[in-house]
């Protein structure tokens, strides 16, 4: 292009060119016409990247990543904040002839201030145990009597002093919590109190207040206890809505002698529904059963011989007390189990028992939901496996899964007439459910991480509804004593877990740049946030706890919200890939532009007193340009050697220019 | 005291109602039907129906308790407050080979599948169905649930045409095709799991054998589910249907070349082991008129009865007899030493096609032909779905007999365009006679708008699938013998709904490889651009003097 002919270059050339023609300037002079000053190069070389440079907000804005401010200093508060223990009011009462007359003469006080002088000792005896225990700990409840309780807001925790003809007369006391009572002799004590009963005989007793004190306080210390008991980890983690699935699975259906039905619905009123009715703020549970006709196992258990001693086996249990209560039948029954009891089993082994539920072959629950399903599995072998064992001392017959539920074998006592029919089959009325269903239940306290009401020693079974029929062994409902229990305990662990998820929100936000936090993320954390501040002391557990369980539930929201993992694995390369094809080749001129403009100007702050005289000279020329208008030949004549020096430098730096051309080119 | 052992007297009575309440005990049967087709092939259908009763129970606490139902399959159809659903998927028909208008089971779909049903009414009745869709497409391991999150693919004015089995008042009808869904070996298992002899034992067990099963040609596999209500027992239905050749191809039986088989051949597997909560469990071979030479060993038990237009022979097994239980039954034609491939197969009464007639890459027209081989005049509606980007022109439709024009037939039409760019769905109904003896065909011409960059299909390019056309028959009468002695009147008949085949429709596919293409040119074009540009705006003008190689000193233009 440098030594292209001017007289076939483009338009404006030649109409310089012809323009000369006519005006005759000289080349200087067409040079100055038709190319800007140098500044005004130098601007125009500028405004690019500066339009590049004004573009950069833009492009910031656009691309940049949403990310509001967290809470953080209030998340970091947490920290600090404790969980607030609840101090629980406990009425106690008496019977009014719970305590021996006073002698004739003696002044006789008023029950209340009896109970009221009682209650000291109580709570002082316990506040010196507490003081011995290492860590210290502190008593969270205080005793209040008669007419003290807040008549609106009653408190739900009792303890009464009972005079009861049907108590044992001996010493200990036995301090039981009032079941909830049918029939038509109720004792009128609301269900839930801790009765402390005393028969008539001992009220004479010398140590009667000692008693009463020993027993208050083993009691009180068993059932309110100053710390939540901890989440063990074969508990299911807190969730508002819990499916129990019952299952009942014949290891093979077509060999005949199967259960084909079970009293699902009466057993779960029975046992289940008592224990999960109280709960029910805390827990929404939804219950599902089925049978399954075919459940084969994934393994074969071996044959064992050994004689299993087991003196726990309810079957033999019931059919020994059915025995005692002159049921002739049943004598029998009971000796043909023993006898079969100490025949060949199937034998389940630890290992085995790891892989004895085939949950992919098994549809055990409806998953229907996304609750978590707690699976309790009523598994009966088939005729050729029976009686199938499970290891460990004693033979039992159920296991607990850790999370997931529990299993118990069930051997149906072998088929009297052994006809070759196969088509025996059974069905299983509540009462054959009684010992599995009761091993469910024990179960379902420690997969909920339920606090069990017996303590030995210090709680003890309620008495009989009627003195005729035995104690009953099934676990009584869930008083307010363990609702109080599972209330603290799951306030404790979902405020660790929101605290927890909180943290970690707040330091994932911090460590990768690239995550979005948007409106909906920062609203829920606040939220969670909110919630945790709410708790205080001055608040019923229950309500301090719904407000730890709305809080890890927008925690766990937040955290898991999808918009924050957008643009987390949108990687650098990507960028490159977009940005470079575009930016490349730009950058190319423009750079090179600017290195231009750098080399000419350095170039001319060198050479700037020759080119000072340069400019008076082109003035100079411009006058004679202008006096010799007119006149062709002069101007067209060009003195070569004026025009060399005119064009000096611009030859030198055009020289130069293509020097650096081609070693940019290079 | 007194008080709570009296309310506990007066409440006795209603909780012994509420015992007696859940009597009805759940009943469980099952059967296999084999029915020898004309061309030497044979049709094969499972079936396994559940009665049962509402497993609710009233509680503080809910409950729901199942013995032979699957509860996976039950509570979100519960929760959901469905009334009637059908699932069915299927590939493949052969009307004209078979000589029977669509397959034995009479609820299944035409091509791919389908999701249907009534939910019973309220606000958020498409809610519902939403989850319910989402939930049994979970079940059966193919994607059930809508394309679009505004439903806008679902069908709502079916009704008519798939009525409900039992009457619910307020209840709204949803249909959901999925013409691009294939029967695979995914949908076996979850099938199989539902029931409650999970393919261990019985019936079932001949049918949990996918490398037997999924060779078969024409499939198809369905459920059925009626709710149950205050008045009624539910119903639960589930069906496999399969069509196999009996002639072996690849001859390894020597010279055999009759149809003779046994249910082990071509299940390899002799007759299990019943179920023992199934209350019947039979093998039925269904016998054409064409088949008098059919015999079967062991005999079982002969009947006539009335199938689809024409009065058969039905021989029954009862499986659940023990004699039964690991044995085979054989089946040939007397006389048959080389079977011979029939020169013409009859066609059913009622046969239709559909195919598409190009002119253009964007445009076509959809040819029905229904044919009535029958002397009398049939009454029915023809109805076809359409996805948004087909778009008829209704003014240009034309209904020809012969070559004659004969709008006179159409009787009513009804129109529900779509509302594109929304995904929605065009439905249309044709209220049509066809004549004796006669060849209609419906033309419709249509146009094939622009899809949307997102609707294109991942996959490979293979066009898009139209779902099956329904002709619904309304002139049928209830499947007993007719009175006219005759052994054949197509109208006594249970198959209401005859299907088209699907259609794959072409349609241009961008190359998804362009917009890196088109970031990579334009940004080229821009920095060339972008380098002219300033190149002309900065590049400095001037003269030098060049020899020109003849002493003569030459002007000449240089840039810098």
């Amino acid at each position: 292009m440098s030594l292209s002919d001017p007289h076939h270059s483009a338009g404006p050339s030649k109409q310089i060119q012809d323009r000369t023609i006519e005006v005759k300037p000289t080349p200087a002079e067409v040079t100055k016409l038709i190319n800007p000053s140098n500044k005004r190069r130098l601007l125009i070389t500028l405004s690019f990247p500066l339009l590049f440079l004004l573009a950069v907000p833009f492009w910031w804005y656009t691309t940049s990543i949403e990310r509001l401010p967290l809470p953080v200093s209030r998340i970091d508060a947490l920290e600090s904040l404790s969980i607030p223990s609840y101090r629980g009011k406990i009425l106690f009462t008496a019977d009014e002839d719970a305590y021996p007359k006073p002698a004739p003469g003696r002044p006789r006080f008023e029950n209340k201030v009896i109970c009221q002088s009682l209650g000291k000792v109580v709570m002082d005896g316990v506040d010196s145990i507490y003081e011995r225990k290492r860590p210290q700990k502190k008593r969270n409840w205080e005793l209040i009597y008669e007419g003290e309780d807040d008549l609106r807001n009653p408190t739900p925790f009792r303890v009464h002093i009972r005079r009861f003809q049907h108590a044992n007369n001996s010493w200990p006391l036995e301090p039981y919590v009032q079941p909830y009572e049918t029939g038509l002799m109720t004792s009128g004590i609301k269900p839930g109190t801790l009765v402390i009963p005393v028969h008539p005989d001992q009220i004479g007793d010398r140590n009667l207040k000692q008693h009463y004190k020993i027993a208050m306080i083993n009691s009180l210390l068993s059932l309110y206890p100053p710390d939540p008991p901890t989440i063990p980890l074969r508990a299911l983690k807190y969730s508002p809505n819990i499916t129990l699935s019952f299952v009942l699975l014949n290891e093979d259906s077509t060999e005949g002698s199967y259960v084909r039905s079970w009293e699902i619905d009466n057993a779960i009123k029975e046992h289940f529904i008592p224990h999960l009715e109280p709960l029910k703020d805390i827990f929404n549970f939804t219950i599902e059963s089925q049978i399954l006709y075919h459940a084969p196992l994934t393994f074969e258990p071996p044959l064992d011989y050994s004689p299993s001693s087991s003196p726990e086996n309810p079957q033999i249990d019931a059919a020994i007390r059915a025995a005692e209560h002159g049921d002739e039948g049943a004598e029998q029954v009971a000796r043909d189990l023993i006898q079969e009891d100490r025949s060949q089993s199937w034998y389940v082994g630890e290992e085995d028992m790891k892989a004895f539920v085939n949950s992919e072959r098994w549809s055990l629950d409806s998953g229907s939901t996304n609750n978590p399903v707690l699976r309790f599995l009523l598994y009966v072998p088939k005729e050729k496996h029976r009686p199938m064992r499970l290891a460990g001392e004693d033979s039992p017959h159920s296991f607990l899964l850790p999370q997931f539920g529990s299993v118990y074998l069930l051997n149906p006592p072998p088929s009297a007439s052994t006809s070759s029919t196969h088509t025996e089959t059974y069905h299983l009325p509540s009462t054959a459910l009684k010992s599995s269903f009761h091993l469910f239940t024990q179960h379902l306290y420690s997969l909920l991480a339920l606090p069990t009401l017996y303590d030995p020693g210090k709680i003890h079974l309620p008495p009989a509804s009627s003195p005729l029929s035995p104690r009953s062994e099934i676990w009584q409902a869930i008083t307010p004593w363990q609702v109080n229990q599972v209330l603290e305990s799951r306030l404790r662990e979902n405020f660790e877990e929101s605290r927890k998820t909180l943290v970690g929100i707040k330091r994932l936000v911090d460590k990768i740049k690239e995550m979005k936090v948007s409106k909906g993320v920062r609203d829920d954390v606040e939220g969670a946030v909110k919630g945790l501040e709410r708790i205080s002391p001055s608040n019923s557990p229950l309500e301090n706890f719904i407000h730890s369980r709305d809080s890890v539930n927008l925690a766990n929201k937040a955290f898991f919200d999808p918009s924050m993992m957008g643009l987390l694995y949108f990687p650098d390369e990507h960028k490159f890939a977009v940005y470079t094809p575009l930016f490349a080749p730009i950058a190319v001129p423009l750079l090179l532009g600017l290195i231009k403009e750098f080399v000419a100007w350095r170039k001319r702050r060198s050479g700037k007193a020759t080119k000072e005289n340069d400019k008076k000279e082109t003035e100079k020329q411009k006058e004679v340009k202008v006096e010799a208008d007119g006149n062709r030949e002069v101007n067209v004549d060009v003195d070569p050697a004026r025009s060399s020096i005119l064009l000096e430098p611009d030859v030198t730096s055009g020289g130069r220019e293509r020097v650096l051309r081609s070693r940019s080119k290079g | 005291m007194l008080l709570s052992s009296l309310r506990l007297l007066l409440l006795a009575p209603i909780y012994a109602a509420a015992v007696s309440q859940h009597d009805h005990e759940d009943a469980f049967s099952e059967s296999l039907t084999l029915h020898p087709l004309p061309d030497g092939r044979t049709s094969v259908l499972f079936q396994f129906e559940t009665t049962f009763s509402s497993p609710r129970l009233s509680s503080s606490i809910p409950q729901s308790h199942h013995s032979l139902t699957p509860p996976s399959l039950l509570l979100p159809l519960e929760t959901n407050n469905v009334s009637e659903l059908t699932i069915s998927f299927t590939s493949g028909w052969d009307s004209t080979r078979f000589s029977s208008a669509g397959l034995m089971n009479y609820d299944s779909s035409g091509g791919g599948g389908e999701i249907r049903g009534w939910l019973r009414d309220s606000h958020d009745v498409q809610d519902r169905w939403n989850a319910v869709t989402n939930a049994l497409g979970g079940l059966f391991c193919a994607g059930l649930g809508g394309k679009d999150k505004d439903q806008g693919d679902v069908v709502r004015d079916f009704g008519g045409i798939y009525p409900q089995k039992r009457r619910v008042e307020n209840t709204t009808h949803f249909l959901l095709s999925h013409p691009e869904s294939h029967l695979c070996t995914e949908n076996l298992t979850p099938f199989l799991s539902l029931l409650p002899s999970k393919g261990l034992s019985g019936i079932s067990s001949l049918l949990a054998q996918p490398g037997i099963i999924f060779s078969w040609e024409s499939q198809s596999e369905g459920i059925e589910i009626l709710m149950p209500s205050t008045t009624h027992q539910g119903r639960w239905r589930g069906w496999w249907e399969g069509v196999l050749p009996l002639v072996p191809e690849n001859n390894k039986r020597g010279n055999d070349k009759t149809r003779n088989f046994s249910i082990e051949q071509i299940l390899r597997k002799k007759l299990p082991k019943p179920f023992p909560e199934a209350q019947s469990s039979v093998l039925r071979l269904i016998k054409d008129l064409a088949d008098d030479n059919l015999r079967a060993q062991p005999n079982g038990e002969e009947k006539k009865e009335w199938i689809d237009g024409k009065s058969r022979t039905v021989v029954e097994w009862d499986l659940s007899n023990a004699e039964l239980t690991g044995n085979d039954i054989q089946f040939w034609w007397d006389g048959e030493n080389v079977y011979h491939y029939p020169r013409n197969i009859p066609p059913p009464p009622i046969t239709i096609s559909r195919t598409v007639v190009d002119k253009l890459a964007s445009d076509g027209t959809f040819q029905i032909t229904i044919s009535n081989s029958d002397d009398f005049e049939r009454r029915a509606i023809y109805s076809e779905i359409w996805p948004w980007w087909v778009k008829g022109w209704m003014s240009e439709i034309e209904l020809l007999v012969g070559d004659r024009k004969r709008p006179d037939l159409l009787e009513n039409l009804s129109y529900n365009p779509s509302t594109p760019p929304r995904i929605s769905t065009t439905t249309l109904h044709f209220t049509l006679l066809i004549p004796a003896n006669s060849k209609a065909t419906l033309k419709i011409p249509f146009s094939k708008l622009t899809l949307k960059y997102t609707e294109h299909r991942p996959d490979a390019e293979r066009g898009i699938e139209l779902s099956s056309g329904i002709l619904t028959l309304l002139d049928t009468l209830p499947e007993t013998a007719s009175e006219n002695e005759n052994s054949k009147d197509s109208r006594n008949t249970g198959r209401k709904r005859i299907y088209t085949n699907r259609l794959l429709l072409d349609i241009p596919t961008p190359d998804f490889s362009m917009p890196y293409n088109v970031i990579i040119m334009s940004s080229t074009v821009m920095a060339v651009f972008f380098g002219l540009m300033q190149g002309a705006l900065t590049r400095k003008w001037g003269w030098v003097e060049v020899s020109n190689g003849k002493g003569e000193i030459v002007q000449e233009k240089k840039d810098q």
